[in-house]
Order: C-alpha cells, then structure tokens, then sequence
C-alpha cells in the first residue's frame, strides 16, 4: 500500500524492535508522509503489517496531534492549550490565527494552506504560550509574532 | 494473618487483601469509580484514596496491598475534600436528568452523596446518544472516562470493542465500528454481552429494558434457561414484568458475566403468540379448553390406548429446558404410571455419544472436571465445539486463558473465532475425528510422550493399545484426515508434554456415525498422558442445554434410572423406593421411537418441551412417523412445529422464570432455579401438569408432590450420589455430585484416586469408519450445521426476543472460491438440495470454512434445515449424524421474500 522505497523503510523500521507492534508510530509517519494523511486503508493496512487491531492503530492516531486523520494544509498551526499556555493567553492566540487564515479550530483555510488545531502539552510550559508549526515550535508568540509568521508562510 | 488499624481500630484480614478490600469487609463506603471485582485494579479515579501512615501521599485504597501494621485512616476531612474536588471535575457537563432520573448509578450516588447535584450542568447532546443497538442505549453524554467498559469488554469478555480515543480532556469513547459508522455499536464487533452495561458507573450504556419499564422492584436469583454452562443471574422484576437480567456476581461459574442469550434474550416469555391456554385438536382446528378438561382428555386417551397396545405404545420426551424435578417425574410417569421404559431426552441427539463413551470407559458419563479448572490447564484442546458462540461464558474463559498463555490447540473444520487465539488450528476433514484422535495418540505412543507411571498405574489393554495404534501413524492419516502429518505431530507434542492439558467437546465429536468412538478417542488420549484425575486436566463435553445433564441423569433414557444406573442394576431398589413394578426390558430411544412409529407400533408420544419434528434429523422420516401417531400430547410455551402439524393435545408449560427447581449443569453443578413471576395466563409448570395427568389416571400415591422441593428430596433418596444436596445447602451457590452425604463438600474433580470401575481404566482400540453419508458427482459439497451466537437450537425462545434482529435468518457459509466458482454473490438466497430433502437460505461468504465445505444454522422453521440431514445414526446410541451431510448448491430466481418470523 505504500510505494515501494516506503515499504522497503517499513520492513526494515520492523527489525528495530522485539514486537512487530512497537513499529506502528514510525509506520504512521510513513503514511502520512506519502499520502498527507493517515487513510482509512492506511489504518488497515498498518494493522494487518503490525499484527495490531485496526482500533488499536485508530487509538494511536488520534491520541497523537501530530498525525491528521483528515486531509489538511500545508502548514498545520497547533496551539496548545494545555495549563500553562491556557494562562499565558493560548486562547487569544488561537483567535488571532482565525482571524488572520479565516477559518476556525479544527478547519482548514481556503486556499488550502493552513489547518488551525488546538492541542494538548507541547512541553514549553517555561515558554508559553507556544505554537507549532508543522515540526518548528515557535514560544512565547504573541497576537503580532503569530500575525508576522503567518504573512511569512502566506507567501512562501 | 495481618493485623492492621483502620481509622483507630485494630482488626485482622487474610494476607493479599487491598485495603479496599479490608475496608468493605468493615462495611466502610469507600467511593470508586474504577474499581470492579471483576477486573485487575487500575487505581485511576483516585476517590478511593486513603491515608496510610509513614506515606507522603494519600494512597489509592483499591490497588495498595495491606501490610502488617500499617494504619490507615479513611475519611479525614481532606480525604473527602479530595474526593468532592475530583467529582466537580467529572461533572462540569454533565447533564442533571439523569441524576434525578437515576439515583441508584454509583456516580450519582457519590454526587448525591458530597452534595454536587446542583452542579451538573450539562445537557445531554443528542449526538453523542446511539440508539442502534436492540438492547444497550448509549449515550456519551453522560461518559466520565472511567474506562470500565474498555477494560472489562477486554479482560472479562475479550472483544475489543470500546476504544479511547483522542485524549486529555477530549477523549472519547467510541465503538469499534468501520469508519462511517462510528457511533453505531450495531456495527461494532459487539457480541452483547451486557458486560459493559454493568460496571458502567453512570448510565452512560443502560440497558434500553430498564430504560423503558423503570427500574427493578425486586431481584431474583436463578440460573440461566439456556445452555449447559449454567450461569447465575439476578432477574430485576418491576410489576410481575422482568425489566432486566444481570450476572450474579459471586456466581461459581460464571462470575459476574452472562452472554447475550442469559443477559438479554428473556422477552419470549412476553410473546405475543405464547400459547397460555390447554387446547385439544377438533376437526376445525385447535379449541381452547379448561386445563380439568384437557387433563382428562389426555388421561382417558393414554389409558385406553396403553389398555389396547400395551404400556410399550406409548413414548415420553423429557425436555432437556425442563427442572430435574420435572425429568425425574417424566421418567417416573413412564415407568410407574404407564409401565414403559419408553423415556428419552434430547440428550440423545447430542451428547448420549459422550455420556456412553466417558462410561464405558471412565465408569462416569459426565465432565471429569469443572470449568475453574480452564484457569488451571497449560494446554486447552478444543475439539469440535465453539465456545464463544455456543458456551459463551466458557468460551470468554478459554480466549482470556489463551492471551494469559495457555497453549491452545483448536480441532475443528471450521476456522471458528478460537482458532485465531489458537497456537494450532486442525482443520480435519468433517467425520474424521476419530483418524485424528488416533494419529495424535499414535505419535504420542511413537514418540514416548505418554505418562509411563500413569499408564503403569491406572490404564488398562496398554500393550495391545500400542500394538494397534501404530498403524495410525500422522503421516498415514494426514491426507485422509485432511491434516498435515507435521501438524498432528505438533499437536501431540503439545498435548502431551505441556500438562495439565485439559480438553472441551461439543457436538462437533459426537454428531457422527461414528461419534461414540470418537469420544473413546478423545477418552484415550487423556489417559495415555495421564491427563485424568488432575486439576487442570480432563475431558469435558460442553453440554448443549441448561438441563441436558439433568434429564438423562434424571432418567429420561430408555436403558437408565435416576443416577444413570442400569435398569438390571436398580430395578429392585427403585421398585422397593418407588412401591411399584417396574417394566423389565430397556425401552425404545427416540429414534427407535420415530422407527416404531413409522411402523405403526408406537401410537401415542408426549413430547414434554422439545421441538422433535424441527430439531430431529431427516425431518421427511420424522414428519411419517409423527403422522402415524394417533396421539401426540405436546407441552410446551409456544404451539411448536411438532404441535402445528401433528399435535392432538397442548399443554401450555410455564417457562423456568415461572418455577421453581433445580438444573444440573456440564460440570455436574446443581443450581437452583427459582420463581421470577407468576405463570402467564393459564400456563402451569411441567411437573404439576405431569401429577395431575398421574391423579387422573388413578397413579396419584406415587404423584402426590406439592412442592418443587418435595419431588427433589424423592430424588435425593433414590440417587445415593446425590444425596447430600439439598435445597437448603444451595441456597447461595450449587453443589456437584458426587456428594453423598449433608457434610460432604461435593466433588470438583473426579478419578483422582480411582475409577468407579476399579483402579485402571482400559485404553480402547478404535477403527475408524467412515460415514456412509458420501459425496459425489451430484452432491459434492460436505454440509456442516450448528448454530449461532445469537440464536438458540430451534429458536423457540431467542427467536421471539431482539436476538432475532442480531441474527435474523439462517445463513449459510460458504468459503469465497465456491462462491465464485458457483457465481453466488453474498446474502443471495441459494437453494441446498441433499439426497433427502431441500432447503432456502441466504449465503455468507467468509473465510471460516474451507472450499468444498458449507455450514449452516439450523435455528428457523423457514430455513427448516433438517430437511436435509441424513438418517445416518451412531451405532451405539443412535445420534443423528447432524455434522455430515453432501449436499448441491443451486442457485433460485427470483429471491423470496426475507424468512424473518416476526
Ligand atoms: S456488550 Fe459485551 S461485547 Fe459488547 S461492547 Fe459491551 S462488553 Fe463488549
Ligand atoms: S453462557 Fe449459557 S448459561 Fe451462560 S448466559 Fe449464556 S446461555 Fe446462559
Ligand atoms: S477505585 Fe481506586 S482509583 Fe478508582
């Protein structure tokens, strides 16, 4: 189900570990990375590989923020809205972001560039409030930091 | 002992306690949301936090062990804050109706409790609600995370179903149905067990029952009506109506679990065509008389008919749903009353072949252990049943045993659930059980695997046993038996060294021509590895129905009285018991009674709870013989298809919610079964039927019972093993025989020291025959029947329940290369014709079976299945061959109607 060099990562990601099972992070990572989301016959078909129930593999995915079970922008903005950002402002962040790409929590914008998520402890408490921006983290943003980084990415 | 202090006293507990455990035996109300006796502590919710001297932190009371001296102080004022500040977390949406609505709910309960009613302010979203399940309402709304339901679906049922997804604040708790349908449990893998339903602290899964007719007024505990595992469960009764069955928590065999047919499939006693009146057959149909009238029309009819041919003419059918007290009335009335030996159950469609075998042999016809020793074995062998769907609670055993560990060997032609928990799967070849049997036991031998000393000490005929078996070495019997050599030999190994090896059978070995042998089989290789007489070992048949045990061991078996004792041997000593001459000669079996009815010997059948006409095999010879009867006396709770077709009389029966007495279970358990509700309409129970009909016929001395009880204290003084139990002893949990006397404990375990017959038990030597049921060019494919989680046998009851839309038609299963080899596309409606009728039903294409093998269900009269099956019989004891028939598959246009009953 996945293209040849990816099923060649996957059989070898595989001996890393005693349990085939143990695999199904990096295995995920793959799909994602080859179809911009984890499909359904993603979650299937890494099941059936892994010797794991297709739930078990559903329970992983959306317990991690990182993995999108819908397609979604190019840029994924996750806000954490977890205690510590919650204090220093998390919330207006997340407005700010609205405002600016024109599309709520959980939507992608128009023109298909940004999804706007909201997820739980990205461990920068110390640098809260904080922002993460595919794999780049971003702290202490403020409503203009977040508002000068999204102009930058809009016209990349 | 441990000596510990809890809140300023010094008590002592037995060692391994938690302090929870200690805490409750206080009767101190400690809260928990997590927690259930039936699952491994997880100490998660943190309400049941305790202070325990020398600790920083309060400790959770229902994962911490005692220790010796420790002092523990359970609700400080800071303990209860705690609590009260965890609870408002659960509740910040959680809606207020439900509190109001169900005070009762653990949860709310403790909110009621710390004060935090008026705090719930949330409403329940309809979207989070699911209707889609017939039994469980679901609604998410009113979900605190406890995960109960993920882990008890897990680790007591072993299905899956409940998963967590997301996380943090936003998880939430989905069935595991495909994408799509995510919300719908009917879509899941759900096998509604209700399991969920129960340890939900909530009501976030509520049974749609209570929802819909309040909650219980009164709870009763009885043993399940349907199959031969015999769970306990407590019926809750509102009005004279059961709104909802749950598990009996401290139940011996099924502790706190029940499957779908215990736990829900109980509104047959609520159908609306439950026939509740006496009726007598007049030329234009059936006319509904008063039960004086009836009793003495069939009194009348019976004595002149046993006047004019003799007691021999006339047959009894002891029903297998039916008390013991019942069973041991039915065989009393035959042999006291009419002087007949002509009794049977339908043990003798099922597991006679086992009884018969396990007797000849081990001197007992009936399980060697009990089911706590599925718990004990390293190897379960798994030989022609299929737990999970036909003994459920037994089957939900052996799946969590095989994810602790136990090595499980599966044989069985179909690929049925456990075979997936299973280390080895043979998939024999249907009718070869005893080839296999014997090639396992030929390696055994050939690979000195057999328990020297055992067989040094307790077997017998070993020398002439090693002789034999050599000719059944794996790699001759492979490529008959359909099994590899090198699989066989795995198996054997297995077997044979990683002990105790206990083994479960079904009717997958005894349905057979040669199904007897089999069971010897099966019988011989306990013994040549010295699995016999051990915790965790044995043989033992998975007993089809809730009373199966009971009803041959009652006596309703031509050749045996109560006790399975020979008439030669206890003719005198029940004549003396019972003040009356008994007929000498052993009476007709039922088949041989459907013989002599086609014959025109036989003229009169009382078929006590049992469908023969659906349920027997080679429906078009049953359909002859009944037709020649001139007397056909059906008691039961619907007009069955026995009764529809042929019956002269019905008497309408009380369901065993309606009575009281006792079932005996597969590991020989004797339980109680109590009265739930009063009969409905004019219904009565069986055995008050039988000593009214006795009465009128003038045989009332030997009748006069006026209570369930009485009649089982009669059968305590003629059954010496059976003795010792009495209803007073259990009362709260049943005992299993052999239990001699009012002091003894009763017996988990049989043969320890020796066998009834002596010290050595002798090795068989079996040849294998096949069965002359054949393909060919015209019927090439093997047809399998059984049945079906959802359904029970003929459907009498589950059928007329919701089950019916969890399993609404028969199907039959078919592997993908026949479906495409023959074009049939999945649920087409297909027709089978075998060499002695035909039959309709919907195909399911799956990868259980193999090519060129076909199962089905056999629980519809629209699909009537028996049509189809063989006159084939077993040669000791005549059980049809059900397992075997050849059949051809043809396709039918255009596609009838859905056969749905309701
Ligand atoms: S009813 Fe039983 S099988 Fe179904 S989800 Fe609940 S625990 Fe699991
Ligand atoms: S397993 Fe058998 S005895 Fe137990 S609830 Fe189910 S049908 Fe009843
Ligand atoms: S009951 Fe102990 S933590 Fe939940």
């Amino acid at each position: 189900m996945f293209s040849e060099a990816n099923e060649k990562k996957l059989d070898e990601i595989i001996t890393h570990y005693p349990v085939k099972r143990s695999a199904v992070l990096p295995a995920l990572y793959i799909a994602q990375e080859e179809h911009g989301h984890v499909t359904d016959d993603d979650v299937r078909y890494i099941a059936n590989r892994l010797d794991m129930r297709v739930n078990e593999v559903e329970e992983v995915v959306t317990f991690y923020t990182m993995y999108s079970r819908k397609p979604v922008g190019k840029y994924k903005l996750q806000v954490c809205r977890t205690l510590s950002c919650w204090l220093q402002g998390a919330e207006q962040i997340a407005e700010q972001i609205e405002h600016k790409i024109g599309c709520g929590v959980g939507e992608t914008s128009k023109d298909g560039k940004f999804t706007l998520m909201e997820v739980e402890c990205l461990g920068y408490c110390d640098l809260a409030p904080c922002l993460q921006v595919n794999f780049d983290y971003h702290e202490k943003v403020t409503p203009e930091s977040v508002d000068k980084l999204i102009d930058g990415l809009k016209t990349k | 002992m441990l000596r510990v202090t809890i809140n300023f006293k010094t008590h002592e507990f037995p060692e391994g306690w938690t302090i929870l455990e200690a805490a409750r035996s206080l009767g101190l109300d400690l809260p928990t949301l997590c927690h259930d006796d039936r699952l491994r502590p997880c100490g998660s919710c943190r309400l049941c936090l305790v202070n325990v001297k020398g600790l920083s932190h309060p400790a959770t009371a229902c994962n911490t062990q005692l220790a010796g001296g420790m002092v523990i102080e359970t609700h400080a004022p800071e303990l209860e804050n705690t609590r009260r500040l965890l609870l408002r977390e659960m509740i910040d949406e959680y809606p207020a109706e439900p509190v109001r609505n169900f005070p009762e709910k653990p949860f709310h309960r403790w909110l009621i409790h710390y004060g935090l009613t008026n705090e719930c302010s949330g409403t329940a979203t309809p979207a989070l609600a699911d209707d889609t399940h017939p039994y469980i309402h679901v609604d998410m709304s009113q979900c605190i995370t406890c995960y109960q339901c993920v882990r008890v679906c897990e680790d007591l049922q072993g299905q899956f179903v409940w998963q967590a997804m997301f996380r943090g604040a936003r998880t939430h708790i989905f069935p595991d149905s495909p994408p799509g349908a995510r919300e719908s449990l009917r879509d899941s893998s759900c096998v509604s067990c209700g399991a969920c339903v129960d340890v939900c602290p909530t009501g976030a899964l509520e049974d749609k029952s209570l929802i819909e007719r309040g909650a219980p007024t009164e709870w009763t505990r009885t043993t399940c009506p349907y199959c031969g595992v015999g769970c306990e469960m407590n019926v809750g009764v509102r009005e004279q109506r059961i709104v909802t069955i749950r598990p009996a928590l401290d139940a011996p065999v099924s502790k706190g679990h029940l499957c779908v047919k215990g736990r829900y499939a109980f509104d047959f006693v609520y159908a609306a065509d439950r026939a509740t009146s006496p009726m007598i057959r007049a030329p234009e149909g059936w006319k509904s008389v008063s039960w004086d009238e009836a009793i003495a029309f069939t009194a009348e009819k019976l004595a002149q008919i046993v006047e004019r041919d003799g007691a021999d003419s006339v047959g009894l059918l002891g029903s297998a749903r039916a008390t013991n007290e019942e069973n041991y009335l039915t065989q009393k009335f035959a042999r006291v009353a009419l002087g007949t030996n002509n009794v049977d159950c339908c043990a003798r469609v099922c597991h006679a072949p086992t009884a018969a075998a396990m007797k000849a042999i081990l001197g007992t016809g009936a399980a060697t252990n009990s089911f706590d020793d599925i718990e004990q074995a390293r190897t379960i062998l798994v030989c022609g049943c299929n737990p999970t769907e036909n003994h459920p609670i037994v089957g939900a055993r052996i799946k969590q045993a095989a994810r602790r560990g136990a090595k499980l060997i599966v044989s069985d032609p179909r690929r049925i659930e456990l075979a997936e928990y299973a280390d080895l799967h043979l998939p024999l070849r249907p009718g070869t059980n005893a080839l296999l049997l014997n090639a396992l036991a030929s390696a055994i031998v050939e690979e000195g695997l057999f328990d020297e000393q055992f067989v040094g000490e307790r077997v017998g005929e070993w020398e002439d046993f090693k002789e034999f078996i050599r000719a059944y070495a794996p790699e001759q019997i492979a490529g008959l038996c359909g099994v590899e050599a090198k699989l066989i030999r795995e198996a054997a190994r297995l077997y044979a060294t990683a002990k105790p090896a206990l083994s479960v059978h079904g009717l997958g070995m005894t349905e057979h021509s040669q199904g007897t042998e089999g069971v010897m089989c099966l019988v011989n290789l306990a013994l040549l590895t010295g699995n016999i007489g051990k915790p965790g070992a044995g043989v033992n048949p998975l007993r089809g129905q809730n009373n199966v045990q009971g009803s041959a061991h009652m006596g309703c078996e031509p050749g045996n009285l109560t006790g399975f004792v020979s008439i030669a041997d206890g003719k005198e000593r029940f004549e003396s018991a019972w003040r009356a001459v008994l007929p000498a000669s052993r009476g007709l079996n039922l088949m041989e009674m459907m013989d002599a009815a086609e014959q025109g010997k036989l003229k009169a059948l009382w078929a006590i709870g049992y469908d023969i006409l659906l349920t027997n095999a080679n429906a078009h010879r049953t359909r002859q013989a009944l037709r020649n009867l001139e007397l056909v006396i059906v008691q039961d709770m619907f007009l069955n298809e026995t009764a529809r077709e042929f019956g002269t009389v019905f008497l309408p029966a009380a369901s065993s919610f309606e009575k009281d007495g006792t079932f005996m279970n597969a590991e020989r358990r004797v339980q109680r079964v109590r009265k739930v509700i009063e009969p409905i309409g004019g219904a009565r129970a069986d055995w008050e039927i039988i000593c009214e009909i006795a009465r009128a016929m003038g045989k009332g001395e030997h009748f006069a019972f006026r209570s369930a009880e009485e009649i089982w204290n009669e059968v305590r003084t003629v059954w010496p093993v059976g003795r010792g139990i009495s209803y007073d002893r259990i009362e709260n949990a049943g005992l299993q025989w052999p239990c001699p006397s009012e002091d003894h404990p009763g017996t988990t375990l049989l043969h320890a020291r020796e066998f009834p017959t002596g010290k050595r038990a002798a090795l068989r030597r079996i040849d294998y025959s096949a069965t002359p049921e054949v393909l060919s060019n015209e019927f090439p494919l093997l047809l399998i029947t059984g049945r079906k989680l959802y359904q029970f046998n003929a459907g009498t009851m589950t059928m007329r329940t919701r089950n019916a839309e969890l399993y609404p038609t028969d199907c039959l299963d078919i592997s993908l290369h026949d479906a495409e080899r023959l074009g049939v596309a999945d649920g087409e409606w297909v027709r089978l014709c075998s060499r002695y009728g035909e039959a309709v039903l919907p195909v399911r294409i799956t990868s259980q079976v193999k090519p060129g093998e076909l199962f089905a269900t056999f629980h519809t009269t629209e699909a009537f299945l028996n049509n189809l099956t063989s006159p084939f019989r077993d040669q000791y004891v005549a059980t049809p061959e059900y397992k075997v028939t050849a059949v051809r598959l043809e396709k039918i246009q255009p596609l009838p109607m859905s056969g749905n009953r309701e």
